[in-house]
């Protein structure tokens, strides 16, 4: 029985490595490379390597970035007194394109989850902490989530955070999206938009 | 609520079926592993969303298939309705009339069915997984977000108990808090919906056992509490309290995922003390109290599947069954005529053999 060739096979196991690439997908995808001009193939490459090499982690905020401290942190326009809370860094980003935030953020790296052996210490936690402690937060709103993990961390940081005077823990709400009709929501959504109602 | 139509396609024996049920009786006829069970199967997947005697859904679909798709057509309160599921090797697809719905939350509640099998007998003898496991169905049948909330406490405890089993209390209150509001929910509509279950079922057995004894259903939980609030801050609490002993033991000992249903006639355990027969007649009226439960919260008549229990029964008690049905539509599987016969039963009969269905009458 004819094999593929070892090169293709070489390549097929490392999309297959990535995430939501099946067997299939890599095999189409290792064979659209056989057919992509030689430059193009470098380029591709050398993409990936790069986007490694010159990645960084913001040493303030723990953000992925192409520099530290990263635009946001580096930025003196910013209100230094808020920090927003994000599991990673494309929930940062979310925030940013609605141009209406204009506090710092902090990066965990994801949320606990005991299941997964991620705990508090494997979450930027400690540096977090620590941006408190040294500088003059006065707000912390916690943005992560909205699943039981998310939850669990916005609760257990929420316990933390008390041991601090002056700060004050929010949480984002969650409810019914703008523009959405109440009819198409779900109950669980619905339910939960209610028991958050507030006075207008 | 009367089902017209039900079709099947690569669902496990079956490549391709679809039967046109009648209004009132329904009787599927056949030899043992035709695949009439399959039918009821197929059926209450709808209501309860799940298969109760697949372990993995891949099962359902016919072998040498990739994919199997069920869709049923039915009245409910004067509306028709076009339910359809497709099972895939990964998980399911769901539509309700044309539009796909994105989570169980928003299928189940359209389709209400009570579902008599041989295996109800074992509920009573068994461990408590199988009165959980009644109670979860039905409940999610018609109580909005049960299942979601199910979903979401078994995640909270399976995180909880991984922290146990790692020693470590510190993060424990974070869950703690989470699985208890979650729990308090859960425990204040199980302990709502044994009250009126209970209180159907006592009289129902009554009725069945010519007054001999009084049948009590009861709640069991090591939950202390009468309300979601109740519920809520003493299982917050309790969990606290036991955060060592679970540490030991490598699980979590307190909440409802160890909650039991409990059966006595005249103050005294079922499962222990009653016969055979009595067994029978409490596991009917059980599932008639649901009957009259689900009557009376929808006011429809729920669909009734009888798999292979109306020929274990005598003739009074098909008689009472088929009496106290008030005209539901019924769907029923036997192996043999006669117990038609036996209760002069008129409907409409499918014959099945081999995955093929005939229509007798």
């Amino acid at each position: 029985m004819l094999q593929f060739p070892e090169p293709i096979l070489r390549l097929i196991q490392q999309f297959e490595r990535l995430p939501g690439i099946g067997p299939k997908s890599a095999q189409r995808l290792a064979f659209y490379v056989t057919t992509m001009a030689d430059e193009q193939v470098q380029e591709f490459a050398q993409a990936l390597l790069r986007m490694k090499q010159e990645l960084t982690i913001c040493e303030q905020c723990c953000a992925i970035s192409d520099r530290s401290p990263c635009p946001v942190c580096g930025d003196p326009l910013r209100d230094r007194s808020v920090i927003c809370v994000v599991q990673d860094t494309r929930d940062m980003l979310a925030i940013e394109r609605m141009q209406a935030y204009d506090g710092l953020y902090h990066v965990l790296g994801g949320a606990i989850s005991p299941m997964d052996g991620i705990g508090p210490d494997q979450l930027h936690l400690r540096e977090l902490l620590q941006r408190i402690a040294n500088e003059q937060v006065t707000e912390l709103i916690l943005a992560t989530n909205s699943t039981v993990e998310g939850e669990a961390t916005a609760m257990y940081i929420a316990r933390l955070a008390h041991h601090f005077d002056q700060l004050q823990v929010t949480r984002i709400a969650h409810g019914i999206p703008v523009g959405g009709d109440l009819e198409y929501a779900d109950e669980i959504t619905l339910k939960r938009a209610m028991e958050f109602r507030r006075p207008i | 609520m009367k089902i017209e139509r039900l079709d099947l396609q690569n669902f496990r024996t079956y490549s391709y079926t679809s039967l046109q049920f009648g209004p009132t009786l329904n009787v599927l006829l056949g030899q043992n592993a035709e695949g009439k069970t399959t039918i009821l199967e197929a059926i209450s997947m709808f209501a309860y969303g799940r298969s109760t005697r697949a372990k993995h859904e891949k099962e359902l679909i016919q072998f040498g298939e990739t994919q199997s798709q069920l869709r049923i057509l039915f009245h409910r309160n004067g509306k028709q309705m076009d339910m359809a599921m497709k099972i895939l090797e990964k998980g399911k697809q769901i539509k309700v009339n044309g539009v796909s719905k994105k989570n169980l939350s928003e299928f189940l509640g359209q389709l209400h069915i009570v579902f008599f099998t041989p295996d109800d007998l074992q509920m009573i003898k068994l461990g408590p997984d199988e009165r959980r496991k009644f109670l979860n169905l039905n409940m999610g049948q018609f109580i909005s977000g049960f299942v979601h909330h199910l979903r979401t406490y078994n995640q909270l405890l399976l995180q909880r108990n991984s922290l146990l089993r790692m020693r470590q209390f510190d993060p424990l209150p974070v869950w703690d808090e989470q699985l208890s509001t979650v729990g308090g929910v859960i425990l204040s509509q199980r302990d709502q919906f044994i009250q009126e279950l209970s209180f159907h079922a006592t009289r129902i057995y009554k009725e069945l056992s010519n007054q001999k004894e009084t049948l009590s259903i009861s709640y069991k939980t090591g939950v202390k509490g009468s309300n979601e609030i109740s519920y809520r801050e003493n299982l917050f609490e309790q969990l606290r309290q036991s955060a060592h002993h679970d540490v030991e033991k490598g699980f979590t000992t307190v909440g409802p995922h160890r909650d039991d249903l409990l059966f006595y006639l005249d103050g005294k355990p079922v499962s222990r003390f009653a016969s055979q027969g009595q067994v029978r007649t409490v596991v009917l009226s059980l599932k008639f109290a649901l009957f009259e439960y689900i009557r009376e919260k929808t006011k429809e008549l729920p669909i009734v599947l009888l798999d292979d229990v109306f020929s274990e029964l005598d003739l009074s008690r098909q008689k009472h069954l088929l009496e106290n049905l008030h005209g539901a539509q019924t769907i029923l599987t036997t192996t043999d005529l006669e117990n038609r016969l036996k209760a002069n039963l008129n409907g409409k009969v499918f014959k099945i053999a081999h995955g093929i269905i005939t229509v007798e009458r």
